[in-house]
């Protein structure tokens, strides 16, 4: 069973890897849904006895990271025609740079913290690398829809340490977090998407230029 | 005994080299729907070469002279440095990756010069290319190694080799798989395969290795088809001993598998020129990085499992 785990903490690492390059939104969305999905895996395979209520909250996460929340953040891509991501010629060379220096900071980190660690021991630096990626996708992205990946990638991060800590974590605590970044993604899907509706245009760069337009004309 | 199979291993290893690019060609005339080359089509090329006479231009210098005999010694050097069906090679020593590393590495250098000797700037630039792309691979290589060297707790290419077995595979499972799949990646960066390098092309822009040959003809150009067929064999060696660990005893049987294994690292190589394009010359360098990272992830890991 490490063994499975193993690979698919590797997976959820490759995840963050494409996420950092990847250049279309759909590609993202998928990558953070594939991510989610993979994650909710690694509780079941690292209880030794079979529990009922893991189960059903893995079954739940799947359902939203896999299925629900891609579903709206692809709509509202096709909404706002917002399918690709901007591509800048150093883009790739601060990825690689960021990528290398979030891998070493994930694994400083958890060498440094001293958890008694209920599964594989590379559960912690993938899991503060999953979170540092999250931040990254937020920072570097400029598509709204990018940002609200990077929130579930982030929120994948977070799922993942909660596993390598607690193996049952209190169901109430996992349902509020669920529920949390379930609101979120409504909240922020709909915002973008009437942002996406009045302005045509759902890229924060050019929010920036409108912001300034507005400054201007306040000046004047 | 001992020693004729050391003899034997050394004939076969020199001789066989030159099939792998044939089974390559033959893979990607397979997904391109043709019948494709003779698989010994190189062994056929070589002779031709061999047969014809040599044209040197007025403005290169001995160094263009001496470079192709050198680069086919160098890497027939590095070729016996590696073990065979389960034995050691020819010159086993412990550390002996290293220098199978900067026989490699010389070679590329003899090439590099040769190439920026015939005053071309065409060719120059395809040799700074080179050298470009070697910055990127040998540190992937080296560190591909190592790990591999902490895993089974050996130094020498034959001993790691000795070492790798099933039940390795079965603890170390996805660090394993994170070092074939940078080994591969250096692969064919090294030996100038897509989506590094294309190295059906000619005259264009784009080209790094090709370019470099554009003024050997002859012998010289035979020496060269010979020495990257063998640096396919060595790196493609790592590779097929991690991915086909063999300890039968029996020399005929291992020898067997490590032939075998081979031929799946270059169908491999062939489905991967098939299916993927050449990427772009800008983002090579990012491709090599990739490699890096999970060859660094590869090693971290096997240090935090302890």
């Amino acid at each position: 069973m490490e063994t499975i785990s193993q690979f698919l903490i590797l997976a959820i690492i490759f995840c963050n890897f494409f996420l950092l390059f990847s250049h279309s939104t759909k590609r993202l969305v998928d990558l953070a849904a594939i991510q989610g999905v993979l994650a909710a895996f690694l509780p079941l395979l690292n209880s030794r006895e079979f529990f009922f209520e893991p189960f059903i909250f893995a079954l739940i996460v799947i359902i939203l990271k896999g299925f629900f929340f891609p579903s709206i953040l692809k709509k509202i891509i096709v909404k706002n025609s917002a399918y690709e991501e901007k591509r800048r010629e150093y883009y790739g060379h601060i990825s690689w740079s960021m990528y290398l220096l979030i891998f070493f900071v994930s694994v400083w980190l958890s060498t440094r913290l001293n958890f008694d660690v209920e599964t594989s021991a590379w559960i912690l630096p993938a899991s503060f690398m999953t979170i540092f990626c999250g931040f990254l996708t937020i920072i570097l992205k400029s598509q709204t829809v990018s940002q609200i990946t990077g929130y579930i990638v982030l929120e994948n991060g977070i799922y993942c340490f909660g596993t390598a800590i607690f193996i049952h974590q209190p169901l109430m605590v996992e349902a509020a977090i669920l529920l949390d970044i379930f609101v979120a993604i409504f909240v922020m899907g709909m915002a973008v998407f009437h942002i996406g509706r009045e302005f045509k245009d759902s890229d924060s760069d050019s929010l920036g230029e409108l912001r300034e337009v507005f400054e201007e004309e306040a000046q004047k | 005994m001992e020693n004729i199979k050391l003899f034997l291993q050394a004939v076969i290893i020199l001789f066989a080299a030159p099939i792998l690019p044939g089974i390559i060609n033959r893979v990607k005339a397979f997904f391109g729907g043709r019948q494709g080359r003779n698989i010994f089509q190189l062994y056929f090329d070589i002779y031709k070469l061999f047969n014809k006479g040599i044209v040197y231009s007025n403005t290169t210098t001995l160094i263009f002279r001496i470079a192709a005999p050198a680069m086919a010694a160098l890497s027939c050097i590095a070729a016996l440095i590696m073990p065979f069906g389960g034995q050691s090679g020819l010159l086993s020593f412990s550390g002996d990756f290293i220098l199978i590393v900067y026989l490699l590495a010389l070679s590329r250098f003899l090439l590099i010069i040769s190439a920026m000797d015939t005053g071309s700037p065409f060719e120059g630039m395809g040799a700074s290319r080179e050298a470009q792309f070697a910055v990127f691979a040998e540190p992937v290589f080296f560190m591909s190694i190592l790990t591999l060297s902490k895993i089974t707790g050996e130094s020498s290419v034959h001993g790691i080799f000795s070492k790798l077995s099933p039940v390795l595979w079965v603890e170390n499972a996805p660090v394993l798989f994170l070092i074939v799949l940078s080994l591969f990646i250096v692969m064919l960066c090294e030996t100038s395969r897509v989506p590094f390098d294309d190295p059906d092309t000619h005259l264009e822009l784009t080209m790094i290795h090709e370019v470099m040959v554009l003024d050997n003809s002859g012998p010289d150009l035979g020496l060269i088809f010979y020495a990257s067929a063998i640096k396919l064999w060595i790196l493609g060696s790592f590779v097929s001993a991690i991915i086909m660990p063999r300890h039968s005893e029996i020399f005929w049987l291992d020898s067997l598998i490590y032939i075998s294994g081979l031929a799946i690292v270059a169908i491999s190589a062939g489905v991967v020129e098939s299916v993927m394009a050449r990427v772009r010359l800008l983002r090579v360098p990012q491709f090599l990085l990739a490699a890096f990272s999970v060859a660094i992830m590869a090693f971290v890991f096997q240090s935090l499992k302890g």
